[in-house]
């Protein structure tokens, strides 16, 4: 909801007895805000979305401006378009557009952002998601049709054009919300699924579940990776239920629950190389998942063609990376098999501050090869890449998100050398999207 | 289950109404009101032109009675027959008045004081803030006094009386009953304390709330900004609102009866009886019963338009906002003892029952979430002044009970029409499996003593003690016992003030000087909690020592400045402390909010008091402030976040233009930037020196009111009024980041408000009406949640006694 400033008479007068203060007081931090120090260079085609968290110490403000990758000085927000002035969760990209997603406050909406060559940001939709609860990351199939989940046995379909819903698929059939699984402690049930992501692969839908036995704590609920697959041919996008679509559940114990809300601001957690086959990161990262599954952070694969998960497949990521112990988190996908996930280095939390795991820099960026199941790290210094993971890649460089010690910028990887170098500085957490 | 349809099986408006006539007719027919052995005394205070001085003190100090004169310049006393007594009279502007009166074998008796103006007395933005007894030293701390007894004919509320002053800033969550947010001179929250009488209202129970109290059980309230008397026994960082209850010797019933928009009913009673041999034996009774459906219209909201629950913006009503609140107390004591002036035993009772539209924000509303909140206190006090009132002393020692039951299973989520889809997961208040039931039960013992002592004519000892013990277990309905294991057994918060004081006056009283210390000492004992899982039992403590000095000098007979300097304290609270094991994790080490807060102000008033105009500067450096920080959906806790700095500075002026005709006006700008940011919070360090957001910055009032004798009919007393509250526009985020004209915000508002009441001669009935939000203008206190458009209120008054 915005507001639009309109003087008014009364505001006039009580403008004359206050002029004496309004004299003394008028400075720097007046609602007028002045230029940055580092006003991008020019602008490109791409667009930024920035995170600054609030005096409140808990909400987030969002961000969004047109930059150039090539820029090298630092990036203020001050001539970003405000996005939301409280919360935020996910930002995606599609069609030139910039869809953000919230539910922080218990208020879950998407909304659809246009950005011109002059930085002019107007709000080209919204959608009011309530019925999902927390949704997941969103899934394009093209102009007019999309697909999100949430805490939901309905996956919503909507057009990213108009912002309109249009029809709904009924995951009913193969949730298995109130199921007893003794996991993670006996008697526990599953009270919830959750879709956290959706992958378009062929004609099917491969939508990652997760289960949880209880919301508050997000303790999980199934030991193991669920993912259901859905047939697109038999979607009705317009049409409520489309229930005959679902195909099938899939479920491999080897790996944990893929998918979390809103992680890194939207990053995926499934995806599909050249070769047309699907690899699933099951983190065991967020909720004490790693000590109640007592498993590695993996990979998972679901070979192209098939719609089951590949027994002969498993990368162990944290022997291949810090060791075990060391969960793994995101999947930013370069090529060629490799994509860059961030490590935990669990010697790093301070074990005097309960909240340490989540506000410190605790993780280091790696380069992970899905073909030979390899590891190399990428940059030595800790980032929060919880908060921060979403990464642009062009031209055989990545650019990776950081935040450490109050400090953000985006950093440069060379994706063939893994050299690293800091691009240019942010106030607020970086995300960058292109905007062809 | 709705609140209105829990409640009608035992409480209702009607029957509520009906018990309290029926106590009402009972109270003013029992023969005691009318005994003889008593005489009905009544001042009537003028200035030598014959006009009637408002807000005058008159104190008599042999019955132990203090009143302050009403709208006709009245004040009304129950003295003994053939006795005589001695008669202080002091208002500001006019010289103080002492004298002897002997009171009559028969008969009432009425007497009429002309008080001289003054040439070296002070004026004030209100009324002076003079509480205690006339032989108190005048105080330097500046505080505003807001007299009630002239409001009591309009259905005002309280929290609306409080926004009208300078540097007083009020953020409510909705609409009646909603809970309020004040800051003064730049510092909210749990940095503002309230008090009934003097004791800190968290240890009276729920239902003396601002926003829940009701007007007729006020006879003024004080507000202290910044540096605070030491009588008040806590740990104010900012200030502190002190609501003094009715008092004096006099009989009487007062009942009251008010209906507005949005089906809002509020009733109101209060009895005063003497009785025994020499009359000094009483009884007060108050009561008052509040409810509002709170249906207002929200603009702008997301209305469906199909069965897919896509959405259009539209209105809609409130439909999950009713309000209801009771409170019931009775006074029962003896005066005039030798060895009491006065011994009283209290005890009280509150209910709270409401529904919750939505939390902080309102895009998403809430459809089903109820909560009650029962508050039982009980308490002793016991006053005595010694010879000549060189000395007095006091005691107030009680128990307190209260629980908060707060019910949120819903399987469904909501719109704002009312539509809803049923969800897996129960609750809309949060992330919960199964919704949540939490159930906060606190007991608390607590004891103030307060004494002073004069040690000559020009300097006076005071010393404030308080104690409390606060006992507080937690259970949520919706676990099991095994999942709460651990979180049983009672958590304690021990709290320990001492405040000594030294009031002087010099200079043939143009200096008068307070220099104060304070300390403040915490114990809590809880168990500890990390990573959600229940840990060892840990105690800490902490002590720490607090400071301040304030003066004031009397320029000349119409200047007067004022400077004050305090280093206080605000200590976390058992919420702070000891979380709720659900999703707000324990902290105890947390450090209390510490204060440098510098007032620097200066009055200015014309010879005969027509006119009246003063500034304040304030500075407040704030650190280790407490926020609730929320690091994820489903775990936060208390942590001391950010220092901040306030400056700023609030105007006033009074101007009595002829008669009955007044204007006023004042305006507050204020600017909290940030100092400091902890690390525990990741708030960036570039935003230092950067202002606070969401928190407004310049704000004030105007008023105009009429008020006079109308002989054409029946000699009462005709009052109208206009007032406008302006706020003007704050941002919600940094301003630093983002372009202006894209950033949200919380307009430029100006609320229009009038009334119009009547009053009957000797104040015997009253009727008035008030319009808020004339212009129906959209208002907000916080983003997204709308406050009341345009409403209408009435409300009658009897009065029966003196």
């Amino acid at each position: 909801m915005k507001f639009t400033i309109k003087p008014s008479l009364p505001s006039a007068l009580m403008a004359v007895l206050i002029s004496l203060l309004m004299l003394a007081g008028c400075g720097d931090d007046d609602p007028t805000p002045e230029a940055g120090p580092g006003e991008p260079e020019g602008l490109g085609e791409y667009a930024m979305v920035t995170a600054s968290l609030n005096a409140d110490g808990q909400t987030r403000a969002f961000y969004l401006q047109r930059v150039s990758v090539d820029n090298t000085e630092i990036i203020d927000n001050s001539d970003a378009t405000e996005l939301s002035a409280a919360t935020g969760a996910m930002i995606h990209s599609f069609g030139g557009s910039i869809y953000f997603s919230d539910y922080g406050n218990q208020s879950p909406n998407m909304e659809k952002w246009n950005i011109d060559e002059s930085n002019n940001a107007t709000l080209a939709g919204d959608m009011n998601l309530s019925e999902l609860g927390f949704q997941g990351n969103t899934a394009f199939k093209d102009e007019n049709t999309a697909f999100v989940g949430g805490i939901s046995t309905d996956i919503i379909i909507f057009n990213p054009t108009t912002m309109q819903k249009t029809g709904t698929i009924d995951i009913t059939s193969v949730s298995n919300i109130g199921t007893v699984t003794d996991f993670p402690q006996p008697g526990a049930t599953i009270v919830a699924e959750s879709v956290t992501e959706i992958l378009i692969r062929d004609n099917l839908l491969f939508a990652s579940l997760m289960p949880l036995s209880d919301l508050a704590t997000q303790s999980p609920g199934e030991k193991g990776c669920s993912i259901i697959i859905i047939d697109m041919d038999k979607i009705d996008a317009n049409a409520q239920g489309n229930a005959d679509a679902v195909v099938k559940r899939i479920f491999d114990e080897r790996g944990s629950a893929t998918g979390a809300w809103g992680s890194g601001g939207g990053s995926p957690f499934m995806r599909l190389d050249e070769r047309g086959d699907i690899y699933v990161l099951c983190h065991n990262s967020w909720a004490g998942w790693r000590a109640a599954f007592d498993r590695p952070a993996a990979i998972l694969k679901i070979a192209a063609g098939t719609t089951d998960f590949e027994e002969s497949y498993y990368f162990d990521l944290e022997s291949a990376a810090r060791g075990l112990g060391s969960p793994v988190m995101n999947l930013e996908y370069y090529g060629n098999g490799k994509f860059l996930g961030a490590a935990q280095d669990p010697s790093a939390i301070n074990p005097d501050n309960p909240f340490s795991y989540f506000i410190d820099p605790i993780y280091q960026w790696w380069s992970f090869d899905l073909y030979n199941q390899t590891a190399e790290i990428v940059a030595e210094e800790y980032t929060r890449a919880a908060v921060a993971s979403v990464t642009y890649f062009e031209n055989g460089f990545g650019y990776v998100p950081f935040e450490a010690n109050g400090e953000q910028f985006v950093m440069k990887v060379d994706l063939n050398t893994l050299e690293t170098s800091k691009q240019f500085n942010t106030t607020g957490t970086p995300h960058l999207f292109s905007l062809q | 289950m709705t609140i209105k349809k829990s409640l009608n099986s035992r409480l209702t408006v009607n029957s509520v109404l009906k018990v309290a006539f029926g106590f009402f007719l009972t109270a003013i027919l029992n023969p005691s009101l009318a005994e003889t052995n008593q005489c009905r005394v009544t001042l009537t205070i003028l200035d030598e032109r014959q006009n009637e001085i408002i807000g005058a003190f008159i104190e008599i100090t042999e019955a132990d009675q203090k009143a302050i004169s009403n709208v006709s310049g009245e004040a009304n006393f129950l003295l003994s027959q053939g006795t005589t007594y001695t008669l202080y009279v002091s208002s500001l502007g006019f010289e103080t008045v002492q004298r002897s009166i002997k009171i009559p074998t028969d008969g009432d008796f009425q007497l009429q004081i002309i008080l001289k103006e003054s040439t070296t007395s002070l004026d004030e933005v209100v009324i002076s803030g003079k509480s205690q007894r006339a032989t108190t030293k005048a105080l330097p701390y500046k505080a505003q006094v807001v007299n009630l007894s002239t409001l009591r004919a309009q259905p005002i509320q309280v929290t609306n009386i409080l926004n009208q002053l300078p540097g007083v800033r009020i953020r409510q969550e909705g609409g009646a009953g909603s809970s309020a947010n004040i800051m003064l001179n730049g510092i909210d929250g749990k940095g503002v304390k309230l008090f009934v009488d003097g004791i800190p209202v968290y240890l009276l129970g729920a239902g003396y709330s601002l926003n829940t109290i009701s007007p007729g059980m006020i006879e003024h309230i004080e507000i202290y900004k910044g540096t605070i008397p030491v009588d008040y026994g806590s740990d104010a960082l900012g200030g502190v609102i002190n609501v003094v209850s009715r008092y004096g010797n006099a009989e009487y019933a007062d009942l009251s009866y008010g209906y507005g928009s949005w089906n809002t009913h509020e009733a109101s009673i209060t009895v005063r009886e003497n009785f025994g041999s020499r009359d000094n034996y009483f009884i007060n009774l108050d009561g008052f019963y509040n409810y509002s459906d709170n249906d207002y219209w929200m603009d702008n909201v997301d209305i469906v338009v199909d069965d897919l629950f896509n959405t259009e913006p539209g209105r809609a009503r409130r439909f999950n906002d009713q309000f209801q609140s009771l409170l019931t107390r009775v006074q029962v004591g003896v005066r005039d003892q030798r060895w009491a002036d006065e011994l009283m035993l209290m005890s009280s009772y509150s209910r709270i029952d409401r529904e919750w539209q939505h939390g902080l924000r309102a895009e998403v509303p809430w459809g089903e979430p109820t909560s009650t909140q029962d508050s039982w206190n009980a308490a002793v006090s016991w006053k005595k002044y010694g010879k000549s009132d060189r000395w007095n002393a006091s005691v107030v020692a009680g128990y307190t009970y209260d629980q908060l039951h707060f019910v949120d299973t819903a399987r469904r989520t909501y719109f704002w029409d009312q539509n809803f889809v049923p969800k897996t997961n129960g609750g809309e208040s949060g992330l919960y499996s199964n919704g949540t039931i939490p159930v906060l039960t606190t007991r608390t013992l607590f004891s103030r003593e307060s004494f002073s002592y004069s040690l000559n004519n020009q300097h006076t000892l005071n010393l404030t003690m308080l104690l409390t013990n606060d006992e507080l277990r937690i259970r949520n309905d919706v676990l099991s016992r095994e999942d709460q294991e651990g979180l049983l057994p009672a958590q304690t918060l021990l709290k320990n003030y001492t405040g000594l004081a030294l009031a002087s006056e010099l200079l043939g009283s143009k200096l008068t000087n307070t220099v104060s210390a304070k300390h403040f000492y915490t114990r809590s004992s809880g168990v500890t909690f990390n990573n959600r899982l229940v840990g060892p039992r840990e105690t800490n403590e902490f002590s720490i020592v607090g400071y301040g000095d304030v003066i004031q000098y009397q320029i000349n007979p119409l200047i007067t400045i004022n400077l004050g300097y305090e280093f206080t304290v605000r200590q976390p609270d058992d919420e702070e402390i000891f979380g709720n094991y659900l999703t707000v994790a324990p902290n105890p080490s947390l450090n209390p909010e510490q204060s440098h807060n510098i007032n620097f102000g200066t009055e200015y008033s014309t010879s005969r008091k027509r006119f009246n105009a003063g500034a304040t500067f304030f500075y407040r450096n704030t650190s280790d402030r407490i926020f609730l920080n929320a690091v994820t959906f489903g775990l936060a806790r208390y942590e001391n976040l950010i220092g901040t700095q306030a400056v700023g500075a609030e105007l006033h002026a009074d101007y009595l233009i002829l008669g009955g005709l007044r204007a006023a006006v004042n305006a507050t700008y204020q600017d909290i930037t940030l100092q400091e940011t902890s690390p525990q919070g990741n708030i960036p360090n570039r935003f230092i020196g950067a202002r606070v957001p969401n928190t407004p910055y310049l704000f004030g009032n105007g008023q105009l009111s009429y008020s006079r004798k109308a002989a054409w009919l029946g000699d009462g007393t005709i009052s109208a009024g206009y007032d406008f509250n302006y706020v003007h526009e704050f941002f919600l985020s940094w301003a630093e980041d983002g372009r202006a004209e894209t950033k949200d915000i919380i307009p430029t508002q100006t609320l229009h408000n009038i009334n119009l009441s009547w009053m009957a001669p000797r104040d015997r009935w009253s009727i008035g009406v008030e319009c808020r939000n004339l212009t129906d203008a959209r208002a907000f206190d916080n983003f997204s949640v709308q406050r009341p458009g345009r409403s209408f209120y009435i409300k009658a008054r009897l009065f029966f006694g003196t």
